[in-house]
């Protein structure tokens, strides 16, 4: 028997009868646009070789050449030392062959002058041109630091730290825009920092300086001898970071080509990737304020005219975001609000994936009743504690999963809603504490007072999604209540008003039994029906616990003052966003001891839409009246699913450093 | 070295990332002329029928028939389908070629077809050459797996899919004259650019590493071309070539 194939590529054995013997899975990778794959940044293009050291000693007498920096499709940069000077410098020569056309010569110079006019802190300084035996060069203001492209591969670059290098490119981009040059090739490889953390944009103009000099080749092109700077022979920049009119009328491009490559770069700075086709706003990806989205969305406009259309703009929003922005619920370690410039040593590459979660006021987040999914990196820990714990103290309450337990805690909050004719029930019998028990009901406790009803208790449902518990205490309006003999009926209204919970039950002795009808408004969504399960009629039987005319069974919101607030579940005030839902196969890729089934899609597909929920960054709060078992359960398989972002709470404990810790924010969200 | 242009295959329609040239598209010429029986879109449905037929295959035989059965099942599907243009029912799977076989088969498999006047084999006319009769031999060399019919066809659908594209691609170096480079070269179709081994597979080609590297980027454009527009000929105009790609790799993947 032959052993097992390995791909070179992906390593995975490969199957008999693959394709050609080639791994179908990397066949496929190899479709998307090369975009898709993971940006190398400076990509060598086939067929150029850059001039040797010695060969350029032997041209700049004057410099000593150091070292190669770098080699791209423009040309290659070498370190150099300027001699007399005794500083430091940078060298780029163009490829070699560029100066083919007769006419570039005198366009090179134009261009070269018109850069060397670009006189900017933020702008790295021309300070000669030339050419020599064929060759192409500029001497440049050499930058000690990195580039924008070195810190996005080795470390992510943290919000407050993009948002201080992003102002810093717009002055850079706004002089050379106001003197008529623009950048046409910005891209994290282009803006450099330096060790004072100040940004330095570099390669001003040279995209097309260097594409007005390629001659078109023809589609087969050569290979040694003459480089090919892109297969068709065009420089046309760098494709991620194109704006669209760039890419289709190069010739008609104007300054906002360049807003658009800093939309990308900033979006980059922040998520850590490229926008994809369909733009995910960046605060679904990572906790930032979501004015940024904005700010971010609007660069990456496909139409420049809809785009700002001065890149100052962009620079008074970030820096107005940024100098408003955090709130006192951020993380211990970023209790500064004013923003810094990124500290030095930027060349020791010692942050490690610090990305620093900034949680403003103004985020849409404040879940009031979640299921809490969060994210799950080590030093998220302390800003999550400090988010959950705010959100308590702001009267929010989150559910918490814990897999394996199915174990849920929901508490009800008072919220605004039709209030109860005074009295409803008053001096009836039926007033005082019953317990109920039924099907799919563990006993809970329900008092009947006058004008509502108060819950305490739980109530608990097996089911295919396992077995789960929720402890309930909220009060409720009741009207239309009558009594006569011994049947006894009242209505309550489900938050929100959409539907109608009749209850009418008869009497006997110290036992009622009741009928629950569910009815729906007309034109209302019948969503999944929250506390009160399925539609339709339920059953279940209430002994009384405490007399006629007893005190209301405590519970942490017992005796509200004011008018009788309906129950339930407070909703989401304020704009709502949806998580994307997966597709049935993407469920069973991710947990396959659960089998597909349409119903979870759907199911999730339908809570998300008749639920309000946002999102927190990488943590996902949905605020949902669901009780429902099967309900949550197909949102627990969501929450699978995006393991990437979500992590279950169970594992919170894990997250969190001590066990006291975890044990208070337990006892924080059950209201202990 | 130089190296001659390559002849473009004539279905190379629709190719770019960017264009909307899905217009001519064969599903989209199948789908725009569902109501009339044009030439065109009968050429273009056997043209794909000729191509995907044996994930069908795979998938009926993976619901329980027997080889014999399965062979006169597909034959007798195919013959129904190109002799009916039966596409109208679909409607919910238009949008793509591969979701649009698997429903029909099995609608047909269901008897929802009047299964009664199926043809026999032997009996109908089909224009689309199947090669059933190795459809077995290629069947039972499968690996095993556990997967459902359906999960059995849509893997059998991507791979078929690649196989198509890399046979074309073979072809086109072949017709070039540049045979031995695609020989030697294909195995760089997998992995990224970077981790290529262009310094042994320069001696071997008897080129330089830099013609290697021109070579290699110049094949795995093409591949990426030729695999792009085969995809898009499975589609209607307006879906989009990368979520199908990233369908075929969750299938691959999940096998």
């Amino acid at each position: 028997m032959d052993s097992k194939r390995l791909c070179p590529g992906c390593g995975k054995p490969l199957a008999a009868n693959v394709p050609m013997g080639l791994c179908p899975e990397c066949l496929i990778k190899a479709g998307f646009p090369t975009g898709a794959e993971t940006d190398t940044g400076s990509a060598t293009r086939p067929g150029f070789a850059p001039p040797s050291l010695q060969e350029l000693a032997g041209l700049f007498p004057r410099l000593e050449i150091l070292e190669l920096i770098g080699k791209g499709g423009m040309g290659a940069v070498y370190k150099v030392r300027q001699r007399q000077l005794n500083r430091f410098a940078a060298l780029k020569t163009l490829p070699p062959g560029i100066g083919g056309e007769p006419a570039f010569a005198e366009r090179f110079t134009r261009e070269a002058q018109a850069l060397a006019q670009l006189s900017h802190p933020g702008i790295v300084t021309l300070y000669e041109f030339g050419e020599t035996n064929g060759l192409y060069y500029f001497l440049m203001e050499f930058v000690d630091g990195v580039s924008l492209r070195q810190l996005l591969q080795t470390s992510r670059v943290s919000t407050r730290e993009a948002l201080a290098i992003v102002p810093q490119i717009c002055d850079a981009l706004q002089f050379a825009h106001d003197q008529g040059v623009v950048h046409r090739d910005i891209k994290p490889e282009n803006i450099l920092l330096d060790r004072r953390g100040r940004v330095k944009v570099a390669d001003f103009g040279l995209a097309k300086l260097v594409g007005a000099g390629r001659e078109p080749q023809p589609a087969g092109g050569t290979t040694t001898g003459s480089p090919t700077l892109t297969e068709s022979g065009k420089i046309v920049g760098t494709p991620n970071y194109m704006a669209p009119e760039q890419v289709e009328h190069p010739a008609e491009v104007d300054h906002r080509a360049d807003i658009y490559a800093l939309g990308v770069v900033f979006y980059q700075m922040l998520t850590g990737e490229l926008p994809g086709k369909r733009i995910e706003p960046p605060s679904r990806k990572v906790l930032i304020d979501v004015r940024l989205d904005e700010v971010v969305l609007r660069a990456l406009e496909k139409k420049p005219e809809l785009r700002y259309q001065q890149v100052s703009e962009v620079k008074t929003e970030v820096e107005t975001i940024a100098a408003t922005s955090p709130s006192p619920v951020a993380a211990p370690t970023q209790s500064r609000p004013a923003i810094q410039a990124p500290s030095a040593n930027l060349n020791k590459k010692t942050r490690r994936g610090a990305a620093r979660y900034v949680i403003p006021a103004a985020c849409v987040v404040l879940a009031v009743l979640g299921i809490l999914f969060v994210a799950g990196e080590a030093h998220g820990r302390r800003s999550l504690h400090h988010a959950l714990g705010s959100l308590l103290k702001e009267g929010h309450t989150p559910v918490i999963f814990e897999p394996g337990q199915g174990r849920k805690v929901l508490r009800a909050q008072p919220i605004a809603g039709r209030s109860a004719p005074r009295g409803a029930l008053a001096g009836q019998s039926i007033t005082g504490t019953w317990k109920a028990e039924g099907v799919g009901f563990a006993p809970w406790t329900f008092t009947l007072k006058a004008d509502g009803a108060q819950v305490t208790g739980t109530v608990s449902q097996g089911g295919s999604s396992g077995a789960w518990t929720t402890t309930l205490t909220g009060e409720t309006p009741i009207y239309d209540g009558a009594v006569s003999g011994n049947q006894v009926s009242f209505k309550c209204d489900s938050p929100g008003g959409e539907r109608t919970i009749s209850f009418s039950g008869v009497m006997a002795g110290d036992v009622i039994t009741f009928t629950r009808a569910v009815k729906v408004q007309p034109g209302a969504d019948p969503g999944m029906n929250g506390i009160y399960g399925a539609s339709g009629a339920t059953h279940f039987t209430a002994k009384r616990v405490v007399g006629p005319g007893s005190e209301p069974v405590p519970g942490p919101r017992a005796g509200a003052a004011g008018p009788a607030q309906a129950w339930g579940f407070k909703r989401l005030a304020g704009p709502v966003t949806e998580l994307p839902v997966p597709k049935i196969g993407d469920l069973t890729r991710v947990d396959r001891n659960t089998p597909p089934s349409n119903d979870d899609a759907t199911t999730a597909t339908h809570i998300l839409k008749t639920t309000p929920h946002a999102t927190l960054g990488n943590a996902y709060v949905i605020v949902t009246d669901q009780t429902n078992g099967a309900a949550l359960g197909s949102l627990e398989r969501l929450a699978r699913f995006h393991q990437g972002s979500i992590l279950h709470v169970a594992n919170l404990g894990a997250l969190l450093t001590a066990a006291a810790e975890r044990q208070q924010l337990i006892s924080d969200l059950r209201g202990a | 070295m130089s190296t001659t242009a390559l002849s473009r295959p004539p279905s190379d329609a629709g190719s770019g990332a960017r264009g909307p040239v899905f217009v001519t598209t064969q599903w989209s010429v199948v789908l725009a002329a569902a109501r009339s029986d044009t030439t065109a879109a009968q050429a273009a449905l056997e043209k794909l029928c000729q191509t995907y037929w044996y994930p069908l295959y795979a998938y009926v035989r993976r619901r329980g028939h027997s080889p014999q059965d399965a062979q006169d099942l597909t034959q007798a599907f195919f013959a129904r389908l190109l002799e009916h243009h039966w596409v109208g029912g679909a409607e919910r799977d238009r949008g793509r070629f591969r979701t649009f076989l698997l429903t029909a088969m099995s609608r047909f498999l269901a008897g929802e077809w009047d299964k009664a006047r199926a043809q026999k084999r032997g009996g109908g006319v089909i224009h689309v050459p199947l090669q059933l009769d190795t459809a077995e031999t290629r069947y039972g060399c499968e690996p095993a797996d556990d997967c459902t019919p359906e999960q059995c066809y849509e893997r059998r659908w991507a791979l078929t899919l690649l196989d198509a594209v890399l046979q074309r691609l073979r072809s086109e170096y072949e017709r070039a004259g540049r045979a031995e480079l695609f020989a030697g070269l294909d195995s760089s179709l997998v992995g990224s650019r970077e981790s290529q081994p262009y310094a042994e597979l320069a001696p071997k080609l008897d080129m330089s590493e830099s013609a290697v590297k021109v070579a290699v980027h110049r094949l795995r454009k093409r591949f990426r071309k030729l695999l792009r527009a085969e995809i898009a000929q499975t589609m209607a105009a307006t879906d989009d070539v990368d979520e199908e790609l990233r369908h075929l790799l969750a299938v691959l993947a999940g096998s």
